[in-house]
């Protein structure tokens, strides 16, 4: 009984002093499990589920146009740094604070900001990203973007050729983005449209579908490696 | 007292002891504490937003202002960092080729902002530099598995209205400030992040632990303004072929040329 009743105290005091000495363990709290009802509420990592297929938007040429500077090709990114643009599919995460929207996407853009209720500046610098502002039509967000520099992806990879199409961006393209929750609120669909009057450009449209993902993490990615990071894109292009 | 009562009480006390302890473990041992259910959201919320270093330094201290206690040899590896960079020659720093800075060092670089969003599963503290992103997946605990990365494998969880990012697993060949201050693969560093002076400023509390590196565990506090600008995109491999690495204006004026209008 004497060894029974040492035992006891032993085990209560150790797993005491134990408890009382140890850092807190990090709490594991449920995750939220479904995005919000309320379709003005984007907030949340979402991961494409419905890729843009590469003929979407190559219908014969509308209103006389002639198609754009648009190409489908294939780049070794183990050989170039290359700076997504703020449309290319990936995983991301939204935020939505005040009048700004926040997109952080898993590629090597890594964000976009989109600004409610605002119309563009007449000066913007060209960035990958361009210079997006947003309004709500109903339950769609219309963002609109311009000013953006670079080869923009517009498809998603295609696993077996490694292949996607790109646009080569231009002072003037535009680009008209409608999102909106489908599914009750599910997914979120993604329809792209290009444009560029300027150069002529047939207009070409994309659509795709992006699933809820709570608790999807991209690890760190390291693009810019030594060396690597000054080759051009064009050198990296594969026939 | 009998043998029998004393027995009993002891019996007592030791069952006292095991459900104290099994108390204190419900409590302190993983489930949520009192603090973690308590905050405001309206204090969680006031982190988000873009901040910036109040007075710029390139040097990481202490709390008390003196500089952290490396050992012998990694304070020659610090002073020899020091004479290159004065030098001119930059090749000890991965930043230089655009590598990721890595925590502290990427709140301090160049006075530079970041933004900070956080939900209920994750934060994001997005730099301007090079648009660098720290992920920390919130609720979550390290797998100590993954190998190491700039900046390292992170883990958040709220104490009260104080963001708490736990890292591990960070890249040896990282620096912990601008100017070389070194760290080795066993750096465990713990940011307190709140916000104080009614969500006018950004505490940012760190405990360093190096052994490999310091010898004795260390302390820093910064401060961060609220800054009502905006992040612009920051392309350093651009920076970088037009020699303007260490310019702290390129980014945000970009050349007249470029302009969209």
């Amino acid at each position: 009984m004497a060894l029974r009743v040492k035992w006891l105290a032993v085990a209560g005091a150790t797993v005491t002093s134990w408890c009382l000495a140890a850092p807190p363990r990090a709490p594991v709290a449920a995750p939220p499990r479904q995005p919000s009802e309320d379709p003005h509420d984007l907030t949340g990592t979402w991961r494409v589920a419905e890729p843009a297929d590469a003929a979407d938007g190559l219908a014969g040429p509308e209103d006389g146009r002639r198609p754009g500077p648009r190409v489908t090709t294939r780049i070794d990114l183990n050989h170039v740094c290359w700076i997504a643009s703020g449309l290319a599919p990936a995983t991301t995460t939204i935020y939505q604070r005040g009048s700004q929207l926040a997109m952080v996407k898993a590629d090597s853009l890594r964000a976009r900001r989109i600004y409610l209720n605002e119309s563009h500046p007449p000066k913007i610098a060209l960035t990958h990203a361009g210079h997006s502002v947003g309004r709500w039509d109903g339950d769609t967000l219309i963002i609109d973007t311009v000013a953006l520099k670079g080869a923009l992806q517009t498809d998603d990879v295609d696993a077996d050729t490694g292949r996607f199409s790109m646009i080569m961006s231009t002072p003037t393209l535009h680009v008209v983005e409608r999102l909106s929750k489908i599914d009750d609120g599910a997914k979120l669909r993604q329809e792209v449209s290009f444009d560029d009057q300027a150069t002529g450009m047939q207009p070409y449209t994309i659509t795709r579908t992006y699933q809820y993902a709570p608790r999807s993490f991209t690890p760190e990615a390291e693009c810019e490696l030594d060396g690597d990071a000054l080759v051009a894109t064009d050198a990296a292009v594969l026939p | 007292m009998t043998g029998g009562t004393a027995t009993r009480a002891l019996q007592r006390l030791g069952w006292a002891g095991l459900c104290g302890g099994l108390l204190a473990s419900l409590s302190n041992c993983g489930m949520k504490s009192t603090a973690e259910t308590a905050a405001e959201p309206d204090a969680r919320a006031a982190i988000d937003g873009v901040w910036r270093i109040a007075q710029a330094s390139d040097r990481l201290l202490t709390t008390d202002g003196s500089m952290p206690p490396l050992l012998p040899d990694l304070q020659e590896v610090y002073e020899q960092h020091i004479a290159a960079r004065h030098a001119g020659d930059r090749s000890w720093d991965p930043a230089s080729h655009c590598r990721p800075l890595g925590e502290p060092r990427a709140m301090l670089e160049l006075s530079w902002p970041f933004e900070l969003h956080h939900s209920d599963d994750r934060a994001d503290i997005l730099y301007q530099w090079n648009r660098l992103d720290h992920v920390i997946p919130m609720a979550a605990r390290h797998t100590r598995s993954t190998g190491n990365f700039y900046f390292g494998e992170s883990v958040g969880r709220w104490d009260g209205d104080t963001l708490v990012i736990d890292v591990i697993n960070v890249r040896a060949d990282s620096m912990l400030d601008s100017s070389g201050m070194p760290h080795s693969a066993s750096l465990h560093l713990v940011e307190r992040l709140r916000t104080i002076n009614d969500g006018r400023n950004l505490e940012v509390s760190l405990h360093v632990s190096d052994p490999a590196t310091f010898s004795s565990e260390w302390d820093a506090r910064l401060i961060f303004d609220r800054d009502p600008g905006r992040i612009v995109e920051d392309d350093c491999v651009e920076r970088l072929q037009l020699n303007e690495y260490y310019t702290l204006d390129n980014a945000r004026q970009p050349a007249e040329a470029d302009h969209h209008t």
